[in-house]
């Protein structure tokens, strides 16, 4: 088995990476278009999350920091639709994200005030978080095979979308297993939070990848 | 058994997301290879085209080169020669006013040269006739000039009611049909052209036939044809019309054309 120091260096990495992610995209803020920024909120809200829990155990001795975890899917969720209603690539209407956006509000209301309370580790609308994106990239992918204009690999686009396939993708299995992950041992938790922040590493150097290109070919531009 | 499972669990987890990102690389892996297909087809069809372009400027300069050469050298040759001796018979008048008779019958019979080669050569350049007879009255003149040559014999049979079609869709029809009986006098050593032409609803089958040596396998072969053929296709394609290059049964050249038309 694997150290548990390994997993907390992994985990360590992936905050760095998404903070050294979201001061590269200030610093190249002025290439990135609406959508890319939506990006931007989302590594700060990510990053934001991450610090708090960490925090505050330390700082107010506020053990139980489950109820950050349930709000960032919240959050996550709500950004990344909100991201994906720019992508005229995928070609749905700004009122299916609205209603996806809904739907999903009212999917946490029932669990959070009829089955668990946000102080409990919720999985389950991680869970639909994670078919949902899976399915969604998947979908612009499609549409991009559909619809072949340029060089995939030279639109950032590409990229977050890649970023955000993989991560969702890989994370289903994880948090199917969830429940029975914090039922056991801590180290079975640690294997699954070790694949979930090597994820999150991938997904944050295609975002940086994706930054990086519009830096590169708006700047061409201007 | 209940021993037994975490340890599977941990397993089916490793081994699953592993498989799960394997399968995702797989995806991008795909739609990267498939849209690089798709942006090479794309390059190569846009080469294709700017080839087509390309040779297509080129027949057209080549063409048009061609005939300023001609109508040059008629203006030369002909013209030219018949006002030298208009000239040269003028001078001699005013010279000798005793033969004036005489040159002056020359001078007319030079000046009737002069403008029926005139005549020719503004034929040659746009049938006068066209707009007023049709496609078929040009075609048919032209038919009889050729007859009366006595290099060959051309045969026009004309089926179903005949349509005027618009001024541009005939002069090409007619241009085609006049590369095509140059090209049987020129290269095919023809005695008999049969020229068919079967009006059809909305579509004009016009089938040209030889006696003569036929085409060879390079002239069938889009990639290899000769500028003439080149030509002909590329006016074709001009009013949507298909034009196919075979060799009849009895091995001389047979071209069929296919032009869709709309009545004027």
């Amino acid at each position: 088995m694997v150290s548990s120091e390994t997993f907390l260096l992994i985990y360590d990495i992936s905050l760095y990476a998404n903070i050294a992610c979201v001061i590269l995209s200030l610093v190249l803020l002025k290439y990135q278009a609406k959508r890319d920024r939506l990006i931007i909120i989302y590594l700060i809200l990510s990053v934001l999350c991450d610090l708090f829990s960490e925090m505050l155990p330390r700082v107010f001795d506020i053990k139980n920091t489950n109820y950050i975890a349930n709000l960032w899917t919240f959050m996550e969720f709500i950004t990344l639709t909100l991201f994906y209603s720019f992508v005229r690539e995928l070609k749905l209407s700004r009122k299916y994200h609205i209603k996806t956006i809904f739907a999903f509000t009212i999917v946490c209301l029932i669990i959070f005030l009829q089955f668990k309370s946000v102080y409990d580790f919720v999985n389950l609308h991680k869970i639909v978080s994670a078919l949902y994106y899976s399915t969604l990239s998947i979908y612009l992918f499609y549409q991009f095979l559909v619809n072949v204009d340029n060089n995939l690999i030279r639109t950032s686009i590409f990229w977050q979308n890649t970023g955000i396939f993989f991560y969702f993708t890989g994370n289903i299995l994880i948090f199917l297993m969830l429940d029975y992950l914090l039922s056991e041992d801590f180290s079975f938790l640690n294997v699954g939070w070790g694949i979930h922040n090597m994820l999150t590493i991938i997904k944050t150097v295609c975002f940086a990848t994706a930054f990086i290109i519009n830096f590169k070919y708006r700047r061409l531009n201007d | 058994m209940t021993e037994q499972s975490p340890p599977n669990f941990i397993t089916i987890l490793l081994v699953g997301t592993f498989i799960l990102l394997l399968l995702c690389g797989a995806v991008i892996f795909f739609v990267l290879l498939y849209q690089r297909k798709v942006l090479q087809n794309k390059l190569d069809i846009q080469n294709l085209q700017t080839d087509h372009q390309k040779k297509l400027l080129i027949t057209t300069i080549n063409s048009q080169e061609k005939e300023r050469t001609r109508v040059g050298q008629e203006l030369h040759d002909s013209v030219g020669a018949m006002l030298s001796a208009i000239r040269l018979n003028m001078k001699m008048i005013t010279q000798d006013p005793a033969i004036f008779q005489k040159s002056s019958d020359e001078i007319t019979g030079y000046l009737d040269q002069t403008i029926e080669t005139v005549r020719n050569i503004s034929h040659n350049l746009y049938p006068a006739g066209l707009k007023t007879f049709g496609m078929i009255g040009v075609l048919k003149e032209y038919i009889e000039k050729v007859n009366a040559s006595d290099q060959l014999v051309i045969s026009l049979q004309v089926n179903g009611e005949t349509m005027r079609l618009d001024s541009n869709t005939e002069l090409i029809i007619y241009r085609i049909l006049q590369e095509l009986i140059h090209n049987a006098v020129k290269h095919s050593r023809a005695n008999n052209i049969y020229i068919n032409m079967d009006w059809q609803d909305a579509q004009l089958f016009i089938e040209v036939r030889d006696d003569g040596v036929g085409f060879t396998s390079n002239q069938l072969d889009p990639g290899k044809r000769g500028l003439g053929l080149y030509n002909i296709s590329n006016r074709a394609e001009v009013i949507n019309a298909k034009v196919n290059f075979n060799n009849a049964d009895n091995g001389g050249a047979c071209v069929d054309l296919q032009v869709p038309y709309q009545t004027v």
